[in-house]
């Protein structure tokens, strides 16, 4: 007695569908699985390589301040030097602008310089000419200038003290 | 198909959207967050570096400069004073001299040696040639405030003081 039109099948526990959907699933599963593997991996590499980058920025850190802080010395040196060669220069200057403005009516015993002091001794043959010309030039370069003559035979000795300072 | 076959579908098309979503938003979201906050970093870390290589390069071309102009400068604060060195140097440059007292004092960083000269010259041309050449000498030497002459027979007796600078 046959009841049904069809041939009786063999029932399966999964269908074929599903089968392929759970396929699927598995198959989206390792995808994530490996997707989230790989963006780990990019994201350490990525993280090593800014961890490298830092190392390195410290590293030029400590060896910039190593040179900053020699660049400052030798700055420091470099001015010395600067400052005691230009100071030397105008010691000198200063003297021979000194003995440049000394005339000939007037003849130089000594001349001592000491810091903004300058004493004179010499011989002039006219306290007029001494006056008129090396007098003046004093009284241009110096704040106080006051001169001294004595009498001798053939001229008169001076005796200068000038003082460079605040007027 | 049968119901249950869509039933079953259903779900499974369900727990699977859900995975999607639940892995996606937990795991996915914050990962690629990272990564996009990670690639700016980089990116910000990499400029700074470059600006920091580029200013220590500025930095070691400056320093070789100064060290070739200073270096000759700095061995010479590095040597200790010679009285004979330097007398030697002296001697060079006046025919006659004497030294008359030689101080030492211990400045922050360096030692002046003070040393008191009497020479004998021709001109005053003869101190000033000398104060140039100290200015070119390796030793750093500054010439002191006291700066005499005086007429004598056999010329001009200049009395001087000069400084000069070394490492303590």
């Amino acid at each position: 007695m046959r009841q049904s039109f069809i041939e009786p099948r063999k029932k399966k526990v999964i269908g074929s569908e599903l089968k392929w959907l759970l396929v699927s699933m598995g198959v989206l599963f390792v995808l994530m699985v490996l997707a989230s593997v790989l963006l780990n991996s990019v994201i350490a590499n990525k993280e090593a390589r800014i961890n490298t980058i830092l190392l390195k920025e410290k590293r030029l850190k400590e060896v910039q301040t190593e040179h900053l802080e020699e660049i400052e010395r030798f700055k420091v040196l470099k001015k010395l030097r600067e400052d005691i060669s230009t100071n030397n220069r105008l010691k000198k200057e200063n003297v021979k602008n000194f003995f440049d403005l000394v005339p000939d009516e007037v003849v130089l015993k000594s001349a001592k310089l000491r810091g903004t002091t300058l004493r004179l001794t010499g011989m002039t043959l006219s306290k007029r000419i001494y006056n008129k010309t090396f007098q003046r030039s004093l009284n241009s370069l110096f704040t106080h200038s006051t001169t001294h003559f004595k009498k001798i035979e053939g001229g008169y000795a001076f005796r200068n003290i000038s003082v460079m300072g605040e007027k | 198909m049968s119901k249950f076959a869509s039933f079953g579908l259903l779900v499974v098309l369900f727990m699977m959207l859900s995975m999607v979503v639940v892995f996606g938003f937990f795991f996915f979201t914050p990962k690629i967050k990272s990564y996009r906050a990670l690639n700016i970093e980089l990116e910000l870390e990499r400029k700074n570096l470059e600006r920091i290589e580029q200013d220590a390069q500025k930095n070691s071309a400056e320093l070789k400069h100064l060290k070739e102009r200073a270096g000759v400068l700095n061995s010479a604060l590095k040597q200790h004073f010679e009285p004979d060195t330097f007398k030697a140097f002296i001697a060079k440059h006046f025919k006659k001299f004497s030294v008359k007292s030689i101080e030492s004092e211990h400045l922050d960083t360096y030692q002046t040696d003070t040393v008191e000269i009497v020479a004998y010259i021709n001109s005053p041309t003869e101190y000033y040639r000398f104060i140039e050449t100290l200015n070119s000498f390796d030793w750093v030497v500054e010439v002191g405030s006291i700066q005499e002459f005086l007429s004598v027979d056999a010329g001009i007796e200049t009395h001087f003081i000069l400084k000069v600078y070394t490492y303590k």
